[in-house]
């Protein structure tokens, strides 16, 4: 395999294939542009405005008019979007032009963007004219009239029937002013000085006025303010045009007239806002409280586990809720709540990760070399856990949109804030205008799937294990489907049997054309070192390889005369068990836990056999008799979790022999119990097999083993079968240099040898 | 468990306490304790406050009471401190404050606040110690507080008699304290000899002061009140469990038939989602699962009552969208749980559609897991078949992670409740909680926070007793 690509790239490289979460991905892109350029498109303020004293671009300068943008996160946002596209032109030409690093450059963008928004911030204070300073709204609003619809040159007399609101106007005595509003009662013009928006409002008859116009103007797609409350325009449906402002309203207004277009666009920043803060601050405790608790252990951790146990069961939204409605509405409160009640899942995590890293060898090493503890725990084990710590953080982020939404859906938000669940709350009272369920609603929903559905991607991509052992239905492309059986007392044959697995795109072969007969009555040794394909080879001869993604692309397995991996299912489940029957390895995970031994072995013989539950239970206490289990009338009550291992393997071979198989097939089953134990099994299945004259099928790499029980002996090595003979052959005259190099690798009894040789030893590489 | 739950509490009595207005930011609230104003009308004001800052254990520090160490001399000196003359460290605006402070210490400084009326080189301080000891000495009369209502009245007789004894006097730049009573004198007997009698009540041991540091507190106070079952909301002018207790039957209606449904449902999609793994309906399956499982509550619950529950050019009524039962009395047991069935079927869709994704995601998940494990390897080399070895041998095995997901549901739906019972009008305890939030009510949160524990609680008892049903070896732990 080549070392382009790292598991990471290799994980993006799976995540990205799929169509969902591309489709995730670009939603999520679609929010975060529309949070970033929110004022690009929506806005009173011109994009573009050329008149007599040449072009301007009013947006620009209104995007740090705190005027319009009172909000730290507005401001926030707005650095970002004059900024951000600053900044990929930076990156391009510093990545052209220097050798910078990408980190490096990174960094030093982001930085700049922080410095900016903080030097945005600073030089305001207030003061009894309202906000002032080196900000202070120079730049002149440019409003939204469509003038362009309209003659330039307007009778001043019947200028009162056609002023709009935003309208540029100069008075008689040559100021310059912006239509803010007509009102009716006293036939006036309430108009404020051009660019000034603190000001008072002044009321002008219009026949004082005179318009002046622009010759071009361009003006966002939804040409009205987010904040603006459309007196005139109060529940309008989608698609209403406004007089007022000579605009229309996309997607209809609330009951406070405010645009609700306008306000999803700028819903977005505060999801966005919510979203990355809280979870940010969320993980930013988890990560600290969660590392110390790992790392350290012992009290701290029984302390700090305590915490997060109540944390845990705390319902999160309802102590959030409790909160914001004692302590406040406004987005900093909802921000700090959320981040300081959300963290106790990431510290569990996080605790985890540091528990199984905490005696891991580069940890010791870091510690040997006397680094300070704070910089073992988030420099050099940190990076191990970015990973579950990402995944958790993006679900994260979902969970807490989901939670302002709510809150705001509840009304626990400042009302001015153009949050998304504050409209669906409107619609809880409004039920004739589905707009305002439908938009809000959709917008929750897009951003909230995206970013799971982004999640899940990722969490699968790193985590192939979980979700990816496919359930493929076994391939049996085997080009040989004669079954050639020479010598009639044969009983299973492996004729050039191939098994490779297939999971996540990537092949394993892990058995290449392996043959070997077994005769009845016979007891074949399978030897081989840890992963030679020899457990593999046994599991096939049942198929119980299927679910885990075995294929067998050439070769046969015939049983009898019949070709196992072409059985039907029916055929092979009255083979499994009855037929020939398998021990595993593992005693201690072989059971079923929750049900008890006797009922174990009576399932096979009720699978098998027509016997009575009286003759069941008599055949089993029996058979656990037989396999030498003491008191069997009382094992059979018992659950699995109640017996040593020995008395467990026991029980397994009672269940392998319950039917009286002609084959069983043993994959080595002493390896995991002690060494008296494992003599005792072998004594049993020795004895059984000479009374019952079944064949055994022994998988081992312990020759001593081998040289007790067994007739013949298979030796395999990477998939491949190296040699085949009978025992004593084997022994006395190995062939294969693997084979020479496996028999010299035993130690031995008063052979005083230095070292003891290993295969490699025996092999040239 | 236990430390859970009291953890639980007292974030909650955190929350609540740390942002409650004091005594004196309530009394400027409602316009009463600005700029000068008579002695007895604060006198009489401040009595009426103490009542309400007894319900809430606001009158007490939140978990340490250091008052009980109060000296005479500390006394002397706070006294001397309230007054505007030669003495006054005070600036004009914070004496206000202080004063309310000094009066809302309650009974710990009752004995040094005699002290001081019974020396008789302190004259200048005897009228307004008395001023204070009246105030201290006071018993709030809550309603709650006494079964008997002539008990009730003679206490509120002994408060009267004790206010009749405050000394009158003025506070004045010019001269200090200054004496304007001119009964001075038996005033200031009959109080003493008031106080006297009931000095039992008053004075502490010293290891009754160190006992009384730790208990009397708000938080063991409110606790106290909460486990007797004699909280009273201010705000609703109830008993807090008397207003849980004509609610909880909705909430716990929804909950069970929730939780029964969400299991329900979820475990035979897990089920059927693991068998089919890979296959393209099991995958659109989990696809539309995942979808749904974004949904916001709030959303799907507005959609529904907007469609369904209202005549509009949009929707029909078809289903009631208010409150979860009819208001007719008169039904039959079939119909009244028809009647019920059909009111709470909408709520119960956006109660459970949310959990049953994330629930039979997990049993999907868990099945798989023990589809792989070792033993179905045996069970598949016995010959059993693959139904055989799903609902014989896995499911059994996979369910001790889908009890904790499903008591887990008990508590976490809680949440989910608020929602519910607003769209749908639903007067149950979701809308108390968001009630009792709204307007800082304290001891209904706290009453409400209680039942959310209590679910907790009961939910994780019920999962341990499930855990030893399924599980023999948790079993063999008990047994």
């Amino acid at each position: 395999m080549s070392n382009a690509a790292s598991p990471v790239q290799l994980a993006l490289q799976r995540m990205l294939s799929k169509t969902s979460i591309r489709l995730g991905l670009a939603i999520l892109a679609f929010f975060a542009v529309l949070a970033i350029f929110a004022p690009f498109f929506v806005s009173e303020t011109a994009l573009v405005w050329i008149d007599d004293g040449g072009i301007s671009f009013p947006i620009l300068l209104d995007l740090f008019n705190r005027n319009i943008y009172e909000e730290r996160y507005d401001v926030f946002f707005n650095c970002l979007a004059v900024f951000s596209p600053v900044s990929i032109l930076m990156y391009l030409l510093l990545r052209k032009y220097t050798m910078w690093g990408q980190g490096r450059i990174t960094l030093l963008l982001a930085a700049s963007n922080v410095l900016l928004w903080v030097a945005v911030q600073i030089p305001y204070h207030h003061s009894a004219d309202g906000l002032v300073g080196f900000w202070r709204p120079r730049a002149v609003t440019y409003c939204t009239a469509s003038f362009h619809q309209r003659t330039t040159s307007i009778d001043p007399t019947q200028y009162w029937d056609h002023a709009q609101r935003g309208d540029t106007v100069r008075h008689v005595n040559g100021t310059v002013y912006t239509v803010h509003h007509r009102s009716t009662s006293k036939h006036m013009l309430a108009c404020r000085p051009y660019g000034e928006h603190g000001t008072p409002l002044e009321f002008i008859p219009p026949t004082k006025l005179s318009l002046l116009s622009p010759s071009l103007t361009l003006f966002p797609l939804i040409a009205n303010s987010h904040r603006m409350h459309y007196q005139d325009a109060v529940l309008k449906d989608p698609g209403t045009f406004c007089n007022t402002t000579g605009q229309s309203f996309i997607l209809g207004t609330d009951e406070a007239g405010r645009d609700v277009a306008a306000r999803m666009v700028f819903g977005a920043r505060i999801s966005l806002t919510v979203g990355f803060a809280a979870t940010g601050l969320a993980l930013f405790i988890g990560l600290i409280v969660g590392a110390i608790s790992g790392y350290f252990g012992g009290r701290v951790d029984i302390l700090v586990q305590r915490l997060v146990e109540i944390m845990m069961n705390f319902p999160t939204f309802l102590l959030a809720l409790i909160i914001v409605a004692v302590w406040g509405k406004d987005i900093s409160t909802i921000i700090i709540v959320f981040g300081v009640t959300g963290w106790a899942g990431t510290a569990r995590l996080v605790r985890g990760e540091y528990l199984a890293q905490a005696g891991r060898e580069y940890v010791l090493a870091a510690e040997c070399l006397g680094l300070p503890k704070w910089r073992i725990m988030f420099i050099h084990i940190l990076p191990n856990v970015m990973t579950p710590l990402l995944i958790s953080a993006i679900f994260g982020i979902a969970g807490t949109i989901l939670g302002e939404s709510g809150l705001a859906f509840l009304g626990l938000i400042d009302a001015n804030t153009p949050s998304w669940g504050l409209v669906l709350n409107e619609a809880r009272k409004h039920t004739e205008y589905i707009h305002l369920v439908y938009t809000p609603g959709f917008a929750i929903f897009a951003l909230v799937s995206a970013l799971n559905v982004v999640g899940n991607g990722l969490r699968e991509a790193f985590d192939p294990k979980s979700e990816d052992a496919t359930n493929q239905q076994p391939v049996l492309q085997s080009s040989d489907h004669r079954t050639k059986q020479a010598n009639p007392t044969t009983m299973l044959s492996f004729n050039d049997i191939h098994i490779r697995f297939e999971q996540g795109g990537q092949a394993v072969n892990a058995v290449r054309g392996m043959s070997f007969d077994i005769q009845s009555g016979e007891v074949v040794a399978l030897v081989g070192e840890s992963g030679s394909g020899k457990s593999v080879s046994a599991l096939s001869s049942l198929r119980l390889l299927d679910t885990s993604g075995a294929v067998y692309p050439t070769g046969n397995i015939v049983w009898k005369g019949e070709n196992i991996l072409a059985m039907s299912d029916e055929r092979l489940r009255r083979l499994r068990g009855n037929e020939i029957s398998f021990i595993s390895q593992e005693p201690m995970s072989a059971l079923n836990p929750t049900w008890t031994c006797g009922r174990q072995v009576a399932e096979a013989l009720e699978l098998h056999t027509q016997l009575t539950p009286d003759a069941i239970y008599t055949r089993c206490i029996e058979l656990l008799n037989a396999v030498g289990l003491p008191d069997p009338e009382q094992r059979y009550e018992q659950y699995p979790h109640e017996l040593s291992g020995g008395m467990r393997q026991r029980v397994c071979i009672a269940i392998a022999l319950a039917c009286d198989p002609d084959l069983l097939i043993a994959d080595e089953p002493t390896t995991a119990l002690d060494v008296t134990v494992q003599a005792q099994i072998l004594d049993v299945l020795k004895e059984l097999q000479r009374d019952r004259g079944m064949a055994i099928l022994f998988i081992t790499h312990d020759l001593g083993v081998v040289a007790e029980l067994a007739d013949k002996v298979v030796i395999m090595w990477r998939g491949e079968k190296v040699e085949e003979g009978p025992v004593t052959d084997i022994f006395a005259h190995p062939q294969h240099p693997y084979t020479k190099g496996l028999l010299a690798c035993r130690p031995r009894l008063g052979q005083n040898t230095k070292r003891l040789p290993t295969i490699d030893d025996f092999l040239e590489t | 468990m236990i430390p859970t739950m009291v953890g639980i509490l007292l974030i909650t009595f955190a929350v609540v306490r740390l942002r409650a207005p004091g005594l004196y930011e309530e009394m400027a609230a409602s316009g009463q304790s600005a700029g000068e104003r008579k002695a007895d009308a604060k006198l009489a004001n401040i009595r009426s406050y103490l009542g309400r800052f007894k319900r809430t254990g606001n009158d007490l520090p939140a978990v340490l009471n250091t008052r009980v160490w109060i000296e005479k001399d500390d006394v002397i000196e706070n006294l001397w401190m309230l007054e505007k003359g030669e003495h006054a460290t005070l600036p004009a605006g914070d004496r206000g404050r202080a004063e309310v402070e000094l009066y809302l210490k309650g009974r710990a400084y009752v004995i040094p606040l005699l002290e001081v009326l019974e020396d008789e080189t302190l004259t200048e301080l005897h009228a307004p110690a008395s001023e204070a000891l009246t105030i201290c000495a006071f018993t709030p009369t809550n309603i709650e507080d006494y079964a008997k209502e002539q008990e009730r009245q003679r206490i509120v007789s002994r408060n009267q008699l004790l206010e009749k004894c405050a000394i009158e006097f003025i506070n004045t730049q010019e001269d200090g304290y200054l004496c304007v009573d001119e009964q001075y004198q038996t005033k200031r007997q009959k109080l003493i000899e008031i106080i006297r009698n009931e000095e039992s009540a008053f004075s502490y041991s010293t290891a009754g002061k160190i006992g009384a540091t730790f208990s009397e507190t708000g938080f063991v106070s409110i606790m106290g009140k909460l486990f007797s079952g004699t909280l009273y909301s201010h705000m609703k002018q109830q008993f807090v469990f008397a207003i849980i207790a004509d609610r909880w039957f909705i909430t716990f209606w929804l909950n069970i038939m929730a939780i029964i449904l969400a299991w329900g449902i979820a475990v035979p999609l897990g089920i059927r989602a693991a068998r089919k793994k890979g296959s393209l309906e099991e995958r659109a399956t989990g696809g539309a699962l995942m979808l749904l499982w974004s949904t916001p509550e709030f959303f799907l619950g507005t959609i529904l009552l907007v469609h369904l529950c209202t005549d509009s050019s949009y929707g029909q009524e078809i289903f009631p969208s208010k409150g979860l039962t009819s208001d007719d009395v008169w039904m039959s047991t079939p119909a009244f749980l028809w009647d019920i069935c059909y009111h709470s079927f909408l709520p119960l869709i956006v109660l459970t559609y949310n959990s049953f994704t994330v629930l039979s995601r997990y049993m999907r998940g868990q099945l798989l897991g023990e589809l792989s494990s070792d033993y179905v390897r045996t069970a598949r080399a016995k010959g059993a078949s693959e139904d055989q070895i799903v609902y014989g041998h896995s499911l059994r095995n996979s369910m001790v992670t889908m009890i904790t997901l499903g008591s887990g549901l008990l508590a976490s739906m809680y949440g989910g409740f608020i929602f519910v019972e607003l769209i749908f009008n639903i007067q149950g305890l979701g809308t108390l909680l968001l009630d009792a939030a709204l307007t800082a009510d304290a001891p209904l949160i706290m009453g409400s926070t209680i039942v959310s524990v209590g679910l907790l609680l009961i939910s994780i008892l019920v999962a341990d007793i499930l855990y030893a049903v399924v599980d023999p070896r948790i079993r063999s732990q008990y047994v």
